[in-house]
């Protein structure tokens, strides 16, 4: 008996070992975790349970038989965060690149039914080097069932993606259609053609930092939900993104003790008189939420729309907000997208949102127009029109046009839309509008400029306020600054309640 | 700060990164005498022949990139004046394969 457990032991502590000590110790000095230490890192102590240990692969051709890869390149298992339960899988470069064969797959496959089943998050490490080559079709179909598992439990579980090295080629896919990835500042590379391949076909050289970063998804592409400088910030950013979230669809959100907002700053300090002067709306944000404290998403792409999550009398909110200080808080392709993904994953999840409204509409453009901003556009409106949770809009400032259709109205079935005083909901600038509707007036005018600044004072007056829209009930009220917070809280709290059954049909048709 | 014009408005905000890279895709300008290489690639073959008329729809030229065979044809027919590659060559995205004019029976079928 003691023999046999002996023996159980010893083949652990071999096949733990992943590569090997030798492997081990070249990643230490490179300063990288070992897929083993990652897992460890981020789930609570001594809380993982390995699954999976002793599988093999059943690679045949080009010598793989010969070869004996520990745990097939990949560590799987469940644990806890913060005491709730997750599944986790790791991939482990030290064994054969961490390339992806069958047995890998499926390993991974058998954990991600398993955080479906019992309705927990799934958390992926990626670092490999692609499909298992020597394996041939038997990795392709690896891939297909993890993308075939992500795509069913959309929407279903969290599914979250953690970059650690490479991730190149079709296994991107994965990641892509998951809710947050993570990336890491000079480590993660993500990219369908590597900087190889592209020479060899187009001769245009590019290192595969500048292809692929953590940078360039975080801010050019938009792949990336999180930037961190290192490993631990990452690891410890997932932690912060799950205290938000609910474990899956059907489970209640995770509450935090109320707090009152940290800084008080005085409102007139955050908010320029003038509507043409930049603000940073994340000052607005922290003056309106739990200890100030907002978890941003996607906080270097398309930043003139913010979104992210934050507490509210200790209840997990999205928010969604224009930001002027970055293109004035236009909606445009990258922001609508953004936006709209966001929108989607609160309402998957159950999670109330609030949005912040101070826009002048959309990005004028040859490139905005040839890019889809029609299409991509249509997506937020979407998104907000298909939305069942609970929904709080204020309108800060502007509010013009087709762009305050988007942001979250009271014709998309918003359940409370308030203004502030200084909201201006129109359809379109006081500039815009006198130039078309006087403009026979003007151009016939002795002093033109003096008869257009006249209109322009005429019809601020007259239009650019909350009131006109306050009249016909477009707005359900106008409200303080001071008394944002509270009523805010007061109408999410009437709409716990909230019950839309939506009628039966497959599913909707997005425009995609 | 930068300024943003939007329906007459002047907004003083900041340019994001992306928003100064972004270009207009602006097709590009077709010369009606030449053709050009629209990927970089290997010349795997030439049936045109100087000085000779290739019909529509016929092979010019083939490019061969990303695996593939591509053969470069217009649907107009034309007579080759020059030919500034040979089979082997590998060529850059853009440059210049065959200098070629309208032939005169051409001209008068169109009429």
């Amino acid at each position: 008996m003691l023999e046999k457990i002996n023996q159980l032991l010893t083949k652990a502590v071999i096949l733990k070992k992943g590569g090997g000590e030798d492997k081990l110790m070249k990643r230490k000095e490179k300063g990288l975790m070992s897929a083993r230490e990652r897992i460890e890192q981020l789930l609570d102590k001594n809380s993982f349970n390995e699954i999976d240990l002793f599988v093999e692969h059943q690679g045949r051709d080009f010598g793989l038989d010969k070869q004996k890869l520990a745990g097939d390149g990949v560590i799987t298992g469940f644990g806890k965060i913060d005491g709730r339960p997750v599944c986790i899988f790791a991939q482990d470069f030290t064994v054969a690149g961490g390339s992806l064969g069958r047995m890998h797959a499926a390993k991974i496959t058998k954990v991600m039914d398993i955080a479906s089943n019992m309705g927990i998050p799934v958390i992926g490490i990626n670092d490999s080097g692609g499909a298992r080559i020597q394996e041939g079709v038997d990795s392709l179909a690896g891939y297909g069932e993890i993308f075939y598992r992500n795509t069913i439990n959309s929407g279903k579980i969290p599914q979250i993606s953690v970059i650690m090295g490479p991730c190149a080629g079709g296994a991107v896919y994965s990641p892509a259609i998951t809710d947050f990835v993570f990336m890491v500042d000079k480590l993660s590379q993500m990219f369908i053609t590597g900087p190889k391949v592209i020479e060899s076909v187009l001769r245009e050289k590019i290192d595969p930092e500048s292809l692929g970063g953590a940078r360039v998804h975080n801010e050019i592409t938009g792949n990336a939900h999180f930037f961190a400088e290192s490993e631990l910030e990452a690891l410890g950013q997932i932690k912060d993104l799950l205290s938000f979230i609910p474990s899956s669809w059907d489970k209640p959100l995770p509450e935090a003790k109320p707090k009152p907002p940290k800084s008080r700053k005085k409102i007139e300090n955050i908010i320029p008189n003038d509507n043409k002067m930049a603000y940073d709306m994340k000052d607005l944000i922290g003056y309106i939420v739990d200890d100030s404290y907002f978890l941003e998403v996607q906080k270097y792409f398309a930043p003139n729309i913010t979104v992210g999550f934050a507490r509210l009398d200790g209840k997990p909110v999205g928010i969604v907000a224009n930001n002027p200080k970055y293109l004035a808080g236009v909606l445009d392709v990258d922001s609508s997208d953004k936006a709209a993904r966001f929108v989607r994953f609160c309402d998957s999840f159950g999670i109330p949102i609030l949005t912040l409204v101070d826009l002048p509409g959309y990005l004028p453009g040859i490139d905005q127009e040839h890019y889809g901003v029609i299409r991509h556009g249509a997506k937020l409106l979407f998104a907000y029109s298909e939305a069942t949770v609970p929904t709080v809009t204020v309108i800060i400032r502007k509010a013009y046009g087709g762009g305050y259709i988007a942001m979250a109205s009271k014709h998309l079935r918003i359940d409370f839309v308030y203004a502030w005083p200084t909201a201006e909901i129109a359809v379109m600038g006081p500039e815009g509008a006198c130039n078309i509707i006087f403009a026979k007036e003007i151009s016939e005018a002795s002093d033109p400029e003096k008869v257009r600044q006249a209109k322009i004072s005429e019809y601020k007056e007259k239009y650019s306020n909350p009131y006109n829209a306050a009249s016909k009930a477009y707005v359900d009220a106008v409200i303080t600054p001071e008394e944002t917070r509270e009523k805010i809280i007061t109408s999410f709290e009437i709409a716990k309640t909230k019950q839309i059954v939506k009628k039966h049909h497959k599913h909707d048709s997005i425009p995609l | 700060m930068d300024e943003l014009i939007i329906d007459g408005a002047k907004y003083e905000t900041n340019f994001t990164n992306k928003y100064k890279l972004l270009k207009s895709l602006k097709p590009p300008k077709l010369n009606k005498s030449e053709i050009r290489a629209f990927i970089p690639g290997q010349i795997t073959d030439i049936p045109a022949v100087k000085g000779k008329v290739v019909s529509a729809n016929t092979n010019i030229i083939s490019l061969e990139a990303m695996k593939m065979i591509n053969e470069i044809v217009l649907d107009f027919d034309i007579q080759i004046s020059e030919i500034y590659v040979k089979i082997g060559d590998i060529v850059e995205k853009n440059q210049i394969l065959i200098k070629y004019s309208i032939p005169k029976t051409q001209k008068k079928k169109k009429k």
